[in-house]
């Protein structure tokens, strides 16, 4: 459950903006340009649907972290009361058996992956889960930071595709009203 | 697309603007769902509720974590109260943060179609 992430997936430079079409066009040819832009468009597009996807599984995973916290918090509670818990617990699918759970149950396991378990006292497995937590959602936080670059980028790329576009038109239409 | 003969010149700061205004409609996007999503869990519990006062007094098992936990329908009681006002002050907050986006929203698109008129367009599709 340990997540260490990368921390910034976007290498990309941020996008130009153009501040002045007519000077950014000179000696160029607008299918080029807008080619150009197009191009880096789908880039980003691309960038932001990844994000978007390891960011949706990360999100899945803190309500998982979350019943495990639950669940911990249960047996800390326990500790402190003198009644013993009964729970059914799923043996595989759809097939659940009892079990109590007897006051002094100190340890738990913690499912690390990798096919590992280690045994950890409540507090410990408490803390650890907790900060799996925090490192969870700190990921998702830089996740959103990303995404909000990339579609800061998209939208200005989309902007500059309709400045160029609109400046190309303008452009012929003049040509053609010269010519006329 | 027609080209507006006259449309004004786009500078830094409504590029800037425009951006905001992409990123407030898309987080006020994702602020919608996750109402509707604790709605939804409001709503269970409230079931949930209302089952339990028509069960009999015995014992009750409380979906917890991955198991279900005995327990008397008194205790289950509390937890889902519990959990139930934790949900509806969780909604409270993120409509008030959809209000706030809202606002901001607004803003931003008074000024930009005071600047762009109909040359931009700012609405849902």
């Amino acid at each position: 459950m340990a997540s260490s992430e990368a921390k910034n997936m976007v290498k990309l430079p941020p996008v130009e903006f153009i501040d002045d079409v007519d000077k950014y066009m000179k000696d160029k040819k607008p299918d080029e340009v807008l080619g150009q832009l197009q191009e880096k468009f789908q880039t980003f597009k691309l960038l932001e649907s990844r994000l978007l996807q390891s960011r949706a599984r990360m999100l899945g995973k803190v309500p998982h972290i979350e019943k495990a916290i639950e669940m911990v918090m249960l047996l800390v509670e326990k500790e402190s009361s003198s009644e013993q818990i009964t729970v059914d617990f799923e043996l595989s699918d759809h097939v659940y058996t009892k079990a109590t759970i007897n006051k002094g149950t100190q340890n738990v396991y913690l499912w690390l992956g990798a096919n590992v378990m280690v045994e950890y006292s409540l507090e410990e497995a408490k803390g650890l889960l907790e900060q799996n937590k925090i490192n969870a959602n700190q990921n998702i936080a830089n996740h959103e930071k990303d995404l909000n670059f990339v579609r800061d980028s998209i939208t200005t790329l989309e902007v500059s595709m309709a400045r160029v576009y609109n400046w190309d038109v303008m452009q012929r239409a003049s040509a053609k009203g010269g010519s006329k | 697309m027609p080209s507006a003969p006259n449309a004004p010149q786009v500078t830094k700061e409504d590029q800037d603007q425009i951006n905001a205004f992409g990123r407030l409609n898309n987080h006020y996007h994702e602020i919608q769902g996750k109402i509707k999503a604790k709605k939804k869990y409001s709503e269970d519990l409230e079931d949930a509720s209302n089952e339990l006062m028509l069960a009999d007094g015995d014992i009750v098992k409380y979906s917890y974590g991955f198991v279900f936990v005995h327990m008397s329908e008194d205790t289950a009681e509390e937890k889902l109260t519990a959990a139930q006002e934790e949900v509806d002050q969780d909604i409270t907050a993120l409509e008030g943060e959809l209000q706030d986006i809202r606002k901001n929203m607004d803003g931003l698109k008074t000024t930009l179609y005071s600047k762009f008129g109909n040359t931009i367009n700012l609405e849902e599709e």
